[in-house]
């Protein structure tokens, strides 16, 4: 090993010089792997952040998440979304967690702001703040005085929410700030290197206040919430299938015997860790995008293995000195391994700051769709791994160049009377190369084609109502509002009142109610039972207006949709179901007149039946089956605007009308309907575009590489060429003859691909949980994509070596 | 001279006394392709002396090259029997042959074959660099700098061979022949990319180095220098076709102006 780093520090010194010789290559080279080095370092971070590294928590292994699972006698089961109930019951009546808090995360206002923000609210527990051991900048956080059912109102602020709704004061501590409806006096900033668990949007928390603040109805086991879950460290003596199985049994005790359950309907614990949790099923996208980075790592290889082939065949000479001298193969091998060395690592350190630029990237548009996004960076794991990736690159291009170089032969090149010839790499590998380059990227296009259509497929897929110039408005209930039936009415008329005024609006075109947008992330859905009380499913619901339907232009397809409601009174005995739903429920007839249930007591005629439309993300058979009831002001206040063409909504416009009603009315969202419908495609989008600049990329690195290999063997036959030319061979000739050996290797190379895509689709296929639909058409496209860069990758070398005078090409100038 | 004339002569003027450096017996070396053999040595035998200076010429083609290829191990012979300093190296793994090639061979070749890249002091430490053991950074830079000096070069170390004469080249390079001590110097054709000034000197350094003890064995299309070796070869059609000893070279030519 000395003996190696010797040779290696005296080959590097050799090298350095050499490569300054030839700046075309080694800037050929150091550019086409820093990219890929770059994207695969950032990609690979993703990789390990999401599935290796540990969340930056004490002990963090050990921090579980305990949830509510659901089963009927249908087989139907759910889980992931728990009742107050359910949660309290076990937080009171456990024994067998170290250390436990319920947390509820609920979006609210930040009302003493200028800007009224829409704040994500924590509400926890003492044992919150001891499990995850947060570091403060300012202040302390919840002590024990401030648990369970004492109402204490106190607030710990985020760092970034102190840095930028409170212009990071320093003397915070002990001032008050009005959240949604209640004043909190601010007791602490965490640090600014405290990475707080996110929810299942991957959204971080702004404020942490006591649990008792969170507003949910905390006897009724009818109402679940997925924004309500625990964290937990179990005792030691306890193992996790004992903490299931006894969690399970007292929740399945006091559920079977409320009013949400049917009968044969049982509930269960379910335990996962909290990395688990956090990172859910985003491993499938990372990996995705970790097999993409490695098949333009594929085809880089290929094309740097190909200049340092050629490479090798400059060195012959220098090579054969050594020899000559002494050196020993495996002197030449550190040679050239030195000069590959210092590419590869120059390609590293600049791969490392484009991976920098893209995590910020990541960071900018996938925050909210991947998790633990913030925590990517150069880290220990992230060094290694480039420096891992990085020294065995230049051995395998080390590797291969050397296998080129035949050591016997090399005496030939040091003869003085020009009998040596230059090393020309074979045209057999000449032919491996460039087939691989095509079998792998027209492998990896293929693949993108498929991801790619099925993000347009999302994207571009019709809503089937109209979102132009249709504006949500969502206000936050008075405070102090009750759900009782006098309440309700209240409530109902002050709706009307805001309707009106908001119709006063001159932008306003139309107004009606709703309890939630018509598209959303996410999905709320409530069981419906026939008429005999026999369960019919669970679907998407939402309550509205009279007038809903008309600004969504929502075709009606049977009977009617609702009639103004005079009667503010709390009066739903209507159901509206669309096509779908309603040829599911009543698939031999018109389900006009049948009657539903909500609960026993509550039939439900269906009035009408409306087209169905999609909910971008969501599987159609599930996204196209919903209902809508009337509306009713049980939820925050919701209202679809619909505008005069080009009309705008703000906040600004908004605020004092609702104000001069009541002054408890918080606005919580202005949003038009195209906002929410691309926000819900995002996702989509991002996938197509870095699919499609990964599908350009590879193309681009493909096309070079074709063009690199054909160049080197143009060049390779220059003479021969020279004398076709010299004996009168017209150049369309010599072109085609050329170009047909040249798109031999690239045809095999696209039946390799066949055959791969074959094997990979029959690997998948057997996968029962991940479902490929494959468009032939749109995997074919890639054919004549591909066919035409390597055409152009061979017609250029070949042109230039024919266009110019016999006699050149003979004389070898 | 004909071909029918020709064979294998037995050294002439040697001196038993001297030790055996190099040896080959029956040396062959046939070029292969798969419709043609050609026979670029046909049975060498040929033994050289510690302090010989040989001269090898010959027209094209006859095998000069080839045998110097053979004698400095950068090629195997196809059959027959080499010995360097007793130790028959016919047939050793390319790692053992280039030990010996580091540590018994020094090469002065025609394009002087200079890396370009690397100083003058590189260029000639590079030998050293594959010795094995080690050898330590001190003791490659005493070497370096002797062997330069033995050339007048040591005023050139950090200089890159571009930035030199051709003359100055061809001395950088037998400098970097020397410094490993070899047993003998293969000299290929040392003259034939420099001008007559910069040729007679070099040549002249050859013989110093002979004078001082070096063994030389010189492949040359120059008869005027060939003929300033002490042992004369003639290669014709891959064989050894005649051997003259410096003083008989001379005798012979008395005799020929005698009969003129």
């Amino acid at each position: 090993m000395k003996r190696f780093l010797r040779s290696l520090k005296f080959e590097l010194s050799l090298a350095k010089s050499a490569l300054l010789n030839v700046p075309g290559f080694s800037a050929t080279v150091i550019a086409t792997l820093s990219v890929t080095l770059g994207a695969l370092i950032c990609i690979f971070s993703l990789n390990h952040v999401l599935m290796v590294k540990s969340l930056p928590y004490p002990n963090a292994e050990n921090l579980l998440v305990v949830q509510h699972a659901y089963a009927d006698t249908e087989g139907n089961s759910f889980s992931g979304s728990q009742s107050a109930p359910g949660m309290l019951l076990w937080y009171k009546n456990q024994k067998i967690f170290e250390k436990f808090s319920l947390v509820f995360d609920s979006k609210q206002l930040v009302a003493d702001h200028p800007d009224q923000p829409n704040a994500l609210i924590d509400f926890v527990m003492p044992d919150y703040f001891s499990l995850l051991k947060p570091e403060m900048h300012l202040g302390r956080v919840l002590n024990e005085n401030e648990g369970l059912d004492t109402h204490k109102t106190v607030v710990v602020l985020s760092y970034q929410t102190w840095k930028k709704w409170f212009q990071s004061d320093v003397n915070i501590i002990g001032n008050k700030t009005m959240i949604g409806h209640t004043s909190y006096t601010i007791i602490g900033v965490t640090a600014k290197s405290f990475i707080a668990p996110t929810n299942r949007n991957n959204e971080a928390p702004d404020f942490w206040v006591p649990w008792d603040h969170q507003g949910l109805d905390v006897n009724n086991w009818g109402v679940t919430t997925r924004a309500l879950t625990s964290i937990g460290t179990l005792k030691k003596e306890i193992s996790i299938s004992e903490a299931t199985s006894q969690l399970g049994v007292m929740l399945n005790e006091k559920f079977i015997a409320s009013s949400a359950a049917e009968i044969g309907d049982s509930a269960t614990a379910s335990i996962q860790t909290l990395k688990e949790v956090i990172v859910g099923d985003s491993t499938e996208v990372a990996l995705l995008l970790l097999s993409g980075v490695i098949g333009l790592l594929l085809i880089a290889i290929t094309n740097v293995t190909n200049l340092f082939l050629s490479r090798a065949a400059q060195k012959q000479r220098t090579m054969a000195i050594q020899a000559a001298l002494g050196a020993k193969p495996n002197h030449l091998f550190i040679a050239m391994f030195a000069e590959s060395l210092i590419l590869t690592v120059i390609a590293g350190v600049l791969g490392l700051l484009v991976a920098g630029w893209g995590f910020v990237l990541l960071g900018e548009l996938a925050a909210t769709q991947l998790p633990r996004i913030s925590e990517l960076g150069v880290d220990n794991a992230t060094l290694l791994f480039t420096g891992g990736i990085v020294i065995l690159l230049a051995a395998i291009f080390a590797k291969l160049s050397s296998r080129v170089v035949k050591y016997d032969k090399l005496q030939a090149q040091l003869q003085g009377s020009g009998k040596g010839s230059g090393l020309q790499v074979s045209k057999r590998i000449r032919h491996i190369l460039i087939a691989m380059q095509v079998a792998l990227a027209t492998l990896l296009l293929a693949g993108a084609s498929i991801v790619i259509e099925q993000a347009l497929a999302t994207i571009l897929h019709p809503l089937g109502f109209n979102e132009e110039d249709v504006y949500y408005l969502r206000v936050d209930r008075p405070q102090g509002s009750s759900y009782s039936p006098e309440s309700l009415v209240e409530m109902n008329l002050l709706t009307l009142d805001i309707k009106r005024e908001l119709e006063k609006l001159p932008q306003v075109v139309n107004v009606s109610r709703s309890i939630k947008p018509v598209i959303y992330k996410g999905a709320n859905s409530m069981g419906l039972t026939d008429r005999n009380d026999k369960r019919v499913g669970s679907y998407a619901y939402n309550m509205v207006d009279h007038d809903y339907f008309d600004i969504l232009e929502l075709p009606l397809v049977q009977g009617r949709t609702f009639i103004e409601q005079k009667d503010p009174r709390y009066n739903i005995n209507e159901i509206i179901l669309s096509e779908s739903l309603a040829r599911e429920l009543v698939p031999d007839g018109s389900a006009i007149g049948e009657i539903f249930q909500l609960q026993p007591t509550q039939p439900l005629k269906v009035v009408g039946i409306v087209k169905d439309y999609y909910r971008p993300g969501m599987a159609e058979n599930f996204g196209y089956h919903r209902y809508f009831l009337p509306y009713a002001a049980f939820e925050n206040f919701g209202f679809d605007i619909k505008l005069a063409k080009g009309g705008q909504l703000t906040r600004e416009t908004v605020l004092p009308l609702l104000l001069k009603l009541n002054k408890k009315l918080r606005i919580r969202t202005v949003i038009s309907h195209e906002r929410l419908h691309a926000d819900l495609i995002y996702r989509h989008k991002l996938t197509a575009g870095l699919t499609i600049v990964l599908g350009l990329l590879s193309l681009l690195l493909a096309a070079a590489g074709i063009y690199g290999v054909l160049n080197y063997s143009t060049q390779m036959r220059r003479y021969e060429l020279g004398i076709h030319l010299s004996l009168g061979a017209k150049t369309h000739r010599i072109r085609n003859m050329v170009m047909k050996e040249s798109l031999f290797p690239v045809m095999l190379g696209m039946l390799c691909s066949a055959f791969m895509s074959v094997i990979i689709f029959l690997i998948v296929r057997q996968q029962a949980d991940f479902v490929i639909n494959i468009n032939i058409i749109g995997m074919l496209s890639v054919v004549p994509i591909m066919l035409a860069v390597a055409y152009v990758a061979c017609y250029i070398p070949i042109q230039a070596a024919i266009t110019q005078d016999p006699m050149k090409a003979l004389r070898n100038e | 001279m004909t071909i029918e004339n020709v064979t294998p002569m037995k050294p002439v003027d040697t001196d038993i006394s001297k030790k055996v450096i190099i040896e080959m017996k029956n040396l062959t070396k046939v070029f292969s392709t798969e419709s043609i053999e050609t026979h670029a040595l046909r049975g060498v035998d040929l033994v050289i002396y510690n302090q010989d200076y040989i001269s090898i010429s010959g027209p094209s083609g006859c095998g000069k090259s080839t045998l110097l290829s053979l004698l400095g191990l950068l090629d195997s012979p196809t059959s027959g029997q080499y010995f360097i300093d007793g130790l028959d190296v016919s047939n050793l793994t390319i790692n053992h042959r280039a030990e010996i090639r580091n540590s018994h061979i020094g090469f002065v070749f025609q394009a002087f074959n200079l890396i370009d890249e690397l100083s003058v002091f590189d260029n000639v430490a590079l030998p050293l660099r594959y010795r094995e053991p080690a050898m330590s950074a001190a003791d490659i830079k005493d070497e370096v700098l002797s062997s330069l000096e033995k050339v007048n070069m040591s005023h050139r170390c950090d200089h890159k061979p571009n930035q030199l004469s051709g003359g100055q080249q061809q001395r950088i390079a037998i400098a970097r022949a020397l410094v490993g001590s070899p047993s003998i110097l293969l000299v290929d054709e040392p003259t034939g990319n420099l001008d007559s000034k910069n040729g007679d000197a070099v040549m002249a350094m050859l013989a110093k180095l002979n004078d001082e003890g070096m063994t030389i064995c010189m492949v040359t299309h120059d008869l005027r220098y060939a003929d300033m070796a002490k042992r004369k070869l003639h290669l014709l059609d891959g064989l050894i076709a005649d051997e003259y000893s410096a003083d008989e070279f001379i005798s012979n030519d008395a005799t020929a102006q005698e009969a003129l």
